[in-house]
């Protein structure tokens, strides 16, 4: 099953403005997305969703990031208990 | 690191010391490089790639020479701004590397440093940029404690106002630093929680949300980037042309003053014709190409071309292209050379390209007196109800242009292999809101205009003199030449010319598309400009002075060789080749010559193959 798939465990589909615990970063992503707060155990949340929903911006503790699907589908998270 | 040691203007100068400036992007890099060099700069590309590479001495120093290199984020990915920081190592053996550290981005900042701690272990000065948006953002660094636990000079500065620039510049000329440490263990975020206090979700400003909700609306975001786009548009088709204006007076000017002087004779006439309308060729670009990037760096600096490329992003990425296209794109459609340019903006190769490839289609500016010409003859002058017909016609031809160049991309998208790039997706990030710095802009607008100069001048020139021989050397002056004679002879027109001669030679090709030999010429003639077709045309038609070109479309419905099968093919041609020298030699520089090639092969093709079409099919429906 890709991981689009699987409900609630990537940056697809997620409420706004939700605390988010990364998961998974696939290797290839990691030089890209761990500069940008992005990586296994940072908190991340999203902020909006662009008009066509697609990018998804998103805020990590020291960025905000616009994600293409295609990428955001490939990070894995889990929603943070409050 | 490779060391490709291609001799270029960047390389390390004898004798002087070298520092290579180093940050992420949107760190305020280009100003604390500014302000150190002033106005001694030299731009130019990094072998085989679009990324610039500023050179500038340091104030108060002849021997030392600062390099800006490309903003990365990481030293560890295979993107060509990556593959032009390592090389400089290399290239240059710099004395130091001048780190710059947003302090609003500590982590990252400091997680780059890490990476090229690993790779270079000579000296480094750190200088901490952004404080002010840090501490608006609730984010304080304490600097001192930053360099105690780095072990690096740190030394905070203001891109804009200068404040530390001295500070800086007298730690690079005087001071005996130490090397950096390369296998001290470091950790960045743990350094960045400790010389640092934030507030939770400190990661822009309250103005920069108020203005994103703006920006990125579904509606208003729109709205704001049609009128951003449409200004640039404006500026760079309107406010541009009476610059352009002067300077091809000013060209004139010499012209006439060469032949006042020296006469006019055969020497005279090639400075006047050839060699000063080449250089003409080149500089009427200018004003384009400086208005157009003066905008792009205001609004790259203010942070707002980010939130463009969120809006475009998701279409053309499905063409293979990403948001930023836009702009080339849109900028296609006053002139392809300054667009062409201006797909630099675009870091992705690949999508960088595609923009770059798929640009000439639009329908520049050089093709509507052409436009005029046919739909003029074609479409009768009246209007439908409350529309002007021949108004209506030339929209169909732009929106043709348009679905060309998306369903090109498309095409190309889908054929051509991906590198080896996994995901097509794009990671953008969105800065803070800031007040653009103009100086900088001008800079940066007078850096572009001379790598444009650089790049180009030498084809653009060599195109048009040729093309001055060929208007201006008559087939009754070879043939006296091989018979020893060598007494200038002039054409009495373009057809006893040596380009009548090719126009009539190479006919045949245009046969089956229904040209005859005076449409093949003007074709020819389109590579000096496209317009340059409307005047070749006059000029076949026995049309000398200006006044009678007006008249053009009467001599040419009365041509019985010039159908309604023949106008529709030429139109159709016009819409897809690429017939200018200029945007030819402003895609060998910015993508070399087999780009050039596969340009010139793909939208010839297309233009053949529809025009055929077309002509077959109208000849068969007028018959």
């Amino acid at each position: 099953m890709s991981p689009d798939k699987e409900k609630g465990k990537t940056l697809i589909k997620q409420p706004k403005h939700r605390l988010l615990e990364v998961e998974k970063v696939p290797d290839y992503l990691q030089n890209q997305l761990k500069p940008l707060g992005i990586y296994e155990g940072a908190y991340v949340c999203i902020l909006r969703y662009a008009p066509v929903g697609d990018p998804i911006v998103v805020a990590t503790p020291t960025h905000v990031v616009a994600l293409s699907k295609d990428i955001a589908q490939q990070i894995k998270v889990r929603e943070v208990e409050k | 690191m490779s060391a490709t040691a291609c001799h270029t203007e960047t390389q390390v100068v004898k004798g002087k010391q070298t520092w290579l400036l180093i940050g992420p992007p949107n760190s305020g890099k280009s100003s604390v490089f500014n302000k150190l060099t002033g106005l001694h700069q030299k731009a130019s590309n990094f072998p085989g790639v679009t990324v610039d590479i500023v050179t500038g001495q340091l104030r108060g120093s002849k021997n030392v020479v600062l390099t800006d290199l490309p903003g990365v984020y990481s030293l560890g990915g295979t993107g060509e701004e990556v593959r032009v920081i390592k090389e400089a190592f290399d290239m240059f053996n710099p004395s130091g590397v001048l780190f710059i550290l947003p302090a609003d981005r500590l982590e990252s900042g400091l997680m780059l440093l890490e990476e090229l701690r690993k790779v270079y272990d000579g000296k480094i000065i750190i200088a901490l940029t952004m404080v002010d948006l840090a501490r608006k953002k609730g984010i304080h660094v304490d600097s001192a404690s930053l360099e105690k636990m780095l072990g690096i000079p740190v030394i905070q500065v203001h891109g804009r106002t200068g404040q530390g620039i001295d500070n800086l510049q007298k730690k690079i000329i005087f001071e005996n630093l130490p090397v950096v440490c390369k296998h001290c263990p470091w950790a960045p975020i743990e350094i960045a929680s400790q010389v640092s206090t934030r507030h939770e979700g400190a990661q822009h400003t309250k103005l920069t949300l108020k203005l994103d909700d703006i920006a990125l609306h579904p509606v208003f975001g729109y709205i704001l980037m049609f009128l951003v786009l449409f200004v640039i548009f404006q500026a760079v088709f309107v406010f541009a042309e009476p610059l352009m204006a002067f300077v091809e007076n000013l060209v004139l000017q010499v012209h006439l003053f060469v032949e006042n002087t020296w006469g006019r004779n055969l020497i005279t006439r090639f400075i006047g014709d050839g060699l000063l309308t080449g250089i003409g060729s080149v500089l009427v670009f200018v004003p384009q190409i400086a208005i157009l990037f003066f905008l792009i760096t205001l609004l790259e600096d203010t942070g707002y071309l980010s939130r463009m490329s969120v809006l475009s992003d998701s279409l053309f990425r499905k063409l293979g292209m990403e948001g930023l296209s836009i702009v080339p794109l849109l900028s296609g459609f006053a002139c392809a050379v300054p667009a062409i340019m201006s797909s630099r903006i675009i870091k992705n190769k690949r999508r960088r390209l595609i923009t770059m490839f798929v640009t000439p289609l639009t329908s520049c500016s050089a093709r509507l007196p052409v436009y005029l010409l046919i739909v003029g003859i074609l479409v009768p002058n009246i209007y439908v109800g409350p529309v002007q017909l021949q108004g209506l016609v030339l929209f169909g031809i732009y929106m043709v242009s348009i679905l060309a160049v998306l369903i090109s991309a498309w095409v190309i998208n889908k054929i051509v292999p991906t590198d080896g790039e996994k995901a097509e997706g794009s990671i953008i990030e969105l800065p803070d809101y800031q007040i653009p710095s103009l100086r900088n802009a001008l800079h940066s607008t007078w850096l572009k205009v001379l790598i444009f100069l650089k790049g180009v001048t030498k084809i653009i020139v060599i195109i048009t003199i040729v093309l001055w021989i060929l208007g201006n050397i008559s087939t009754e002056q070879i043939r006296m030449i091989t018979e020893g004679k060598f007494e200038y002879v002039e054409p009495e027109n373009v057809e006893n010319s040596l380009l009548g001669w090719v126009g009539k030679t190479v006919q045949p090709l245009f046969e089956p598309i229904g040209y005859d030999w005076k449409i093949t010429v003007g074709i020819l003639s389109s590579f000096a400009a496209r317009e340059v077709f409307v005047s070749t045309m006059a000029s076949l038609y026995g049309l000398m002075d200006e006044s009678a070109i007006e008249h053009l479309n009467d001599f040419l419905a009365q041509d019985e060789a010039i159908t309604t099968p023949v106008l529709l093919s030429l139109l159709v041609f016009y819409i897809f080749a690429m017939l200018c020298m200029s945007t030819l030699a402003i895609m060998k520089h910015e993508a070399g010559w087999k780009m050039v090639l596969w340009e010139i092969a793909y939208t010839w093709t297309l233009a053949y193959a529809f025009a055929f079409i077309v002509y077959r099919v109208s000849n068969y429906l007028f018959a």
